[in-house]
């Protein structure tokens, strides 16, 4: 068996040791960051099953319990979603070119966005707690819908937008660290523009998850 | 050799403008959804679910594609990116149990001279007649 | 002979500073990124649950002895039965080959310096081990009673035991499975020493591989669904409980999902090791090469396609359950090519009966008769007869325990001296391996016999059929045996850690990338970055038979099967 001599290296810089050079360590992350996102679908797949499951069996009372959810609020969050995602798209633009004064701009519009974001939930989720759609000891509901089915509507609402809304509170923390490294212009993020192009990877398919969240659960039409 | 040396160094950076249309025809397809869930078509809310969802694949389409860079990524990001429609299997095959559960067996299934050791109250010839089994039983 | 020592001596001198030696305060073994150093991590934790686990099967064994039960309440016994359950699969069988074996060998079998993420790595340890304290807690404030499987409404609406903590156990333990996953399947795509192509790969790695993909693609829908039913335990959102207006048989749907492919995450690994292991002791390329690394690839893929073989009786559609059996028959021709290529392997070899030999024997052995039974289940005519009886438990042992295990341990036997660096008694290994294989078989072959004469599963009071207490009595003593043959390894490895024979680089003679480097590994891993040109299992059996002959003649200790004595 021929051998080589392993490369240097320096522990400094962005380059980790068990890395041969960037280039590999940059498509490892890709890689790394991809299968997390496969598995990330799965995790909300399970959900959006039991959700057609239960739809598929009782379509009627599913509409009925839609109509306490408020399209054009939710309405307003996926724009803000969509612009949010584009920001993202071009704060990794501006990384790629190495220019960090825009990158740091894009990055407070996802911010701005993402807090935006959880405002419009907080509102949303108290009014539901207001009407008592909380599923629970305190769940009363007075609509068309019978009122078992209702509980499930509501209990999968809060499990799915709940956990979306987890993962925009996480992804508000990865980017307010994440600027923070571009405002200190930190070399691991100015030299390698994958750790902002794994974060902004994260951020999209937050968004993707509410592509079909927002039709599913509040565009829901008459059968 | 692992495929990681195989690409070139350089990556090619796509102009702002491709991402500003692609910002605009997402904003486009959202109002649509809104649009298309006010409205009634013929053929009832089969084909609003219809189109819902196929404008909802269509952004996480462009999504995928040009917002998180799969169109430009190696053939494995390609692969893995698609490892998400598994979800689709999960999706089909349970659909499948939910839609096939209350098919019944039918008259021909069951050999004409069986004996009626299983009770099959809904063996009949026409809707409403009573099974054979059991209209023997009465005499 | 005493010359031959002092060359190995001096080799053992001279050699790199090893993993084991960079750094000896405990923060340097827990804040460590070392894959090396959290493989043994994950060993000493992952015993530590197969103790908890095993005596909780001594216990239900105990208790069986008798029809009228003889020491446990209907209540004690259930909760003794989930904690066998939920400890061995979720704490013990998913990590215990890819985590301790899989973290250990992957880097150093693919020429790589680390896993593609450290951190991650031992990230993934420190939420398997927050998730086993849950499972312990929830064992210690009153335990849990509803199975392994958590089915609804019973997990949802009615136990009063702490199925919450359990499930909080459970999601955290499959979090660490899916990091595990995450990066094993970036490393080995990106991170294979140059040369080392896709099929030059030992198939161990191949095995791994399959394995991640069913990390990553199953592991999350489970996690979601018994963290729904811990919602539904608080909230009452009725999902899975019919009393709510949900759907049980949903449930087992999203929880077979996972669930059956996890038996593949447990067997698949245990197929990885048992390719290494007959090739190394019959001196011969694994026969079929390409058939064995896609056979796992299979494995893999079907198992994602044959849960509702769970659920016959479940009430889920009839026409669904004739595709699931037919879809289920097809599982047999993947492993059944591994079988018999490994049957091939040995035909013809030099066959040397070591102790990780005898595992994989036992393995092959054992794995057919699991395998061959799962036939009989798969068929959905016998499995109403056969369905929750203990014809299913002792299939699933057979294949769980008979496989996965006898798996783990040969490889923790063959790949011994690579990680701690020391020898083990050969002898005693062999007696161990031994008893295991009669034991195993003395526990598990009555549980066929009463399970096909209607002896349901989960029950312990038998009384009225008295002529079923013969066969508890036979599984009772085997296990006794077994439990025996499990403990000798716990005993002679760790005495081998201090008085065991310094081992060289490569005890066996065995090909592949981790025998070129000392033995324990520098934690770099390699001096000199490796680079592969030839096949993986490059053995040439006449040359190494000469080989082998002239270290006979010149009496060197590496000749003798009894390498630890």
């Amino acid at each position: 068996m021929a051998a080589i001599t392993a490369p240097a290296h320096d522990h400094h810089g962005p380059l980790h040791h068990q890395f041969d050079d960037l280039e590999q360590q940059n498509e490892t992350y890709i890689l790394g960051m991809w299968a997390f996102l496969v598995q990330e679908i799965m995790f909300f797949g399970a959900l959006f099953v039991s959700y057609a499951i239960m739809r598929y069996k009782h379509p009627m009372d599913w509409w009925a319990a839609h109509t306490e959810l408020d399209w054009k609020l939710a309405g307003v969050n996926t724009f803000n979603l969509l612009v949010s995602s584009f920001f993202v798209a071009m704060a990794v633009r501006n990384a790629q070119l190495k220019q960090p004064g825009k990158v740091v701009g894009w990055l407070f519009g996802v911010i701005l966005c993402s807090l935006i974001f959880l405002v419009i939930k907080y509102f949303e989720y108290s009014l539901k707690w207001q009407h008592h759609l909380v599923p629970g000891p305190s769940f009363y509901y007075t609509g068309e819908a019978n009122a078992g089915v209702a509980q499930t509507f509501f209990g999968l609402y809060f499990a799915m937008t709940g956990l979306h809304g987890i993962h925009v509170l996480v992804g508000l923390i990865i980017f307010v660290v994440l600027t923070g490294l571009w405002i200190a212009r930190k070399p691991i993020v100015t030299e390698d523009y994958i750790p902002t192009e794994m974060c902004g990877l994260y951020w999209h398919f937050v968004d993707l998850v509410w592509i079909f969240l927002y039709p599913l659960f509040y565009l829901i039409p008459k059968p | 050799m692992s495929e990681h040396t195989e690409h070139t160094h350089g990556h090619h950076v796509d102009s702002p403008k491709l991402y500003y249309g692609t910002f605009a025809l997402l904003t486009v397809l959202m109002l649509l959804t809104i649009g298309a869930s006010q409205v009634h078509f013929p053929g009832g809310s089969l084909v609003n679910n219809l189109i819902a969802m196929t404008i909802a694949v269509l952004k996480a389409a462009l999504v995928v594609a040009i917002f998180m860079g799969v169109r430009k990524g190696s053939g494995l990001i390609k692969l893995y990116a698609l490892g998400g429609f598994v979800w689709f299997l999960l999706f089909f095959i349970m659909f499948c149990d939910y839609m096939t559960r209350s098919w019944e067996p039918v008259r021909g299934w069951v050999p004409k001279d069986a004996p009626v050791a299983v009770d099959y109250p809904y063996v009949t010839d026409t809707p409403g007649e009573r099974p054979a089994h059991e209209a023997k039983a009465e005499h | 002979m005493s010359a031959a020592s002092d060359t190995i001596q001096d080799a053992q001198t001279k050699r790199p500073k090893s993993y084991l030696d960079n750094g000896h305060t405990v923060a340097s073994w827990l804040l460590t990124g070392d894959h090396k150093r959290i493989a043994m991590l994950y060993l000493i934790s992952v015993s530590i649950f197969f103790l908890v686990g095993g005596i909780a099967a001594g216990m239900i064994r105990a208790e069986l002895v008798m029809p009228r039960g003889v020491f446990l309440e209907n209540d004690s016994y259930n909760k003794v039965f989930t904690i066998h359950g939920v400890v061995m699969i979720f704490f013990f069988l998913i990590p215990a080959i890819p985590a301790v074996l899989g973290n250990f060998l992957i880097p150093l079998m693919i020429g790589a310096r680390d896993l593609a993420f450290p951190r991650l790595n031992l990230l993934s340890w420190y939420v398997y081990m927050l998730g086993g304290t849950f499972g312990i807690l929830a064992m210690l404030f009153g335990g849990v009673d509803t199975g392994w499987t958590f089915y609804t409404p019973y997990s949802s609406l009615y136990s009063n035991s702490q199925v919450g903590l359990t499930i909080t156990g459970g999601f955290m333990a499959g979090l660490s499975s899916i990091f595990t996953g995450i990066n094993f399947i970036a490393t080995i795509h990106k991170m294979r020493a140059p040369g080392m192509t896709w099929f030059r790969l030992p198939l161990y790695v191949w095995s791994h591989y399959a394995t991640s993909i069913i990390m990553i693609l199953g592991t999350p829908v489970i996690a979601i669904t018994i963290a729904l039913v811990a919602v539904e335990r608080v909230f009452r959102i009725g999902i899975f409980s019919p009393e709510l207006g949900g759907d049980p048989v949903l449930f087992q749907h999203l929880f077979w999902f996972y669930s059956h492919p996890a038996v593949y995450i447990m067997i698949l690994p245990a197929m990885g090791v048992i390719s290494e292991l007959i090739a190394a002791f019959s001196r011969r390329a694994v026969f079929g090469y390409h058939f064995v690394a896609f056979s796992s690839l299979a494995i893999a893929g079907l198992g994602f396609l044959v849960w509702g073989h769970h659920m016959f009786v479940s009430g889920q559609s009839m026409y669904q359950g004739v595709v699931f059996s037919l879809l289920s028959f097809l599982v047999a021709i993947p492993s059944a090519i591994k079988v018999f290529n490994w049957t091939a392997t040995i035909y013809k070899g030099s066959v040397r009966l070591q102790t990780p030999m005898i595992y994989a024997l036992g393995f092959m052995g054992l794995f057919v008769i699991g395998g061959l039974t799962g036939l009989y289940l798969s068929s959905m005519g016998t499995d109403i007869h056969l369905h929750d009886t203990y014809f299913v438990v002792a299939h699933f042992h057979y294949v769980m325990v008979g496989g996965t295990i006898m798996g783990y341990l040969g490889g923790i036997h063959y790949w011994w001296p690579k990680m701690t660096g020391r020898m083990y008694p050969d002898r005693w290994g062999k007696l161990s391996a031994t008893l295991v294989f009669i034991g195993f078989n003395l526990t598990f072959m009555p549980q066929f016999v009463v399970g096909y004469m209607g002896m349901p599963r989960r029950y312990h009071l038998y009384y009225l059929q008295p002529e079923f207490q013969i066969y508890h009595i036979m599984s009772t003593l085997g296990s006794s045996v077994l439990g025996l043959g499990y403990l000798m390894p716990v005993i002679y490895l760790v005495w081998s850690l201090k008085y065991g024979k310094v081992a060289p680089a490569n005890p066996w003679g065995a090909k592949g990338l981790e025998w070129e480097t000392s033995s324990p590994p520098p934690t770099e891993n390699f001096l000199e970055k490796p680079i592969v040109t030839r096949p993986a299992y490059d053995y040439d059996a006449e040359a190494d038979e000469a080989e082998f002959e002239k270290l006979v003649a010149e009496g060197d200790p590496r000749a003798y099967a009894e390498v630890g004595d």
